[in-house]
């Protein structure tokens, strides 16, 4: 599935994220989120799954693992 | 005021957030701070006239990034830190008068995919320790706004529910070499009697221990530690899944079913790797026991914190299973 993001600040400093769909966003929908103005550049949601796998285990035994389990402890943003 | 008091008797964290007392409260629908902000009408929490899925930063937030200092002092016994976190809002839809369960099931599957880009954004804040997301339906669970929403709070420390659960798991691990909820799942599926519902990758039961009525499980098949493990085909599965239990609720006594939604997942401490011996799942807690009495917390469970479910799991889980749809 194919999503976008556009992350914004509120007046007040919190933060105000669209997602957008392009398979499914009316035109309304595609129209208001081009008009939006990001503060990081144009963010896709990852969809890059790692594959890893669990020995010792049933059948149920493949854990998938997102890239930012790798490592904690990045500046917060 | 905001700040996080510890309880040395039983051991957890209790949130104190003062400023909620003055959150918005059933505002007319004028007023409707989740709804687009249309031309020249009340500027809402969202400056847009429609939208798809937004998620923002909880105007009322109990924990917050940027914490103020404890009102009180903490002692040695009494320790008092900040409530450092984040609550977020997640809006389904631009339209007021619906609920998740009435959104198409491909509307349900994108808000699964918002679910896991929150969970891996959230979980890489240094202080955040687990990351809860919920949805409160119904005036009965204590909702203030009812446009469809949903929220998320990046707790600084592991909540008690999820501490328990996840130790229970690791032990039962530990003990017999296999996952807890890998051997639930299994024999949920050979008893039948407690299914409510099951696709390709997941399975709704009214669990053996349940403590509401009507209580809802869904569970994965495969270990999945966290909702960021879930291929595309497991979040159209658990969106699929999801929507079947919300008509079947709202189908059981032909009106909008309230509950709370809470999805339980691994802490932020770790990798799925870690938590090989633990899974995602989802629970639903309706507050109904019949359709004009509410199971309310009394004596015994807020007292004691020992739950007495007026019904059978077996019971509950046929009327549900037997609802609409298939």
């Amino acid at each position: 599935m194919r999503i976008e993001q556009k992350k914004t600040r509120k007046e007040d400093g919190r933060s105000l994220i669209y997602y957008h769909f392009p398979a499914t966003a009316t035109p309304e929908e595609t129209a208001v989120f081009a008009a939006i103005t990001s503060i990081d550049p144009l963010t896709e949601v990852a969809a890059g799954f790692t594959e890893g796998s669990v020995s010792g285990m049933a059948e149920t035994s493949t854990v998938y693992t997102h890239p930012s389990d790798a490592s904690k402890g990045h500046a917060d943003v | 005021m905001s700040e996080l008091r510890w309880n040395p008797t039983l051991e957890e964290w209790v949130i104190t957030a003062t400023h909620r007392q003055d959150r918005t409260f059933f505002p007319p629908p004028d007023y409707n701070p989740l709804a687009p902000t249309m031309p020249g009408g009340f500027p809402t929490e969202i400056p847009a006239s429609t939208y798809e899925i937004v998620v923002f930063e909880n105007k009322f937030p109990s924990l917050r990034s940027d914490p103020p200092d404890p009102a009180v002092e903490g002692t040695s016994l009494f320790p008092v830190v900040p409530a450092q976190g984040i609550c977020e809002v997640v809006c389904y839809t631009p339209q007021s008068d619906t609920e998740l369960a009435a959104l198409p099931v491909a509307k349900v599957e994108q808000l699964v995919h918002v679910w896991a880009d929150r969970f891996a954004h959230l979980s890489e804040r240094s202080y955040v320790q687990y990351v809860y997301m919920f949805e409160n339906k119904g005036r009965e669970i204590g909702v203030t706004l009812t446009h469809p929403h949903g929220q998320i709070y990046a707790y600084p420390f592991i909540p008690p529910t999820a501490e328990r659960e996840v130790s229970a798991a690791r032990r039962y691990f530990e003990r017999n070499g296999r996952d807890l909820y890998g051997d639930i799942v299994s024999q949920e599926i050979e008893d039948g009697q407690r299914v409510v519902s099951e696709n390709a990758h997941f399975i709704a039961v009214v669990p053996f221990y349940a403590r509401y009525p009507y209580e809802v499980h869904i569970l994965p098949r495969a270990v999945r530690p966290a909702i960021t493990d879930f291929d595309d085909t497991e979040k159209a599965a658990l969106a699929a899944i999801l929507k079947v239990v919300m008509e079947k609720y709202n189908n059981l006594w032909q009106r909008s079913f309230p509950y709370i939604m809470a999805m339980h997942q691994r802490p932020c401490d770790g990798t799925s790797i870690d938590y090989k011996y633990y899974r995602f799942h989802i629970e639903f807690y309706p507050p109904y026991r019949t359709p004009d009495k509410l199971k309310y917390l009394a004596g015994s469970e807020a007292g004691a914190g020992a739950f007495i479910n007026d019904t059978l799991a077996e019971t509950t889980a046929k009327t549900l299973r037997e609802t609409l749809p298939f």
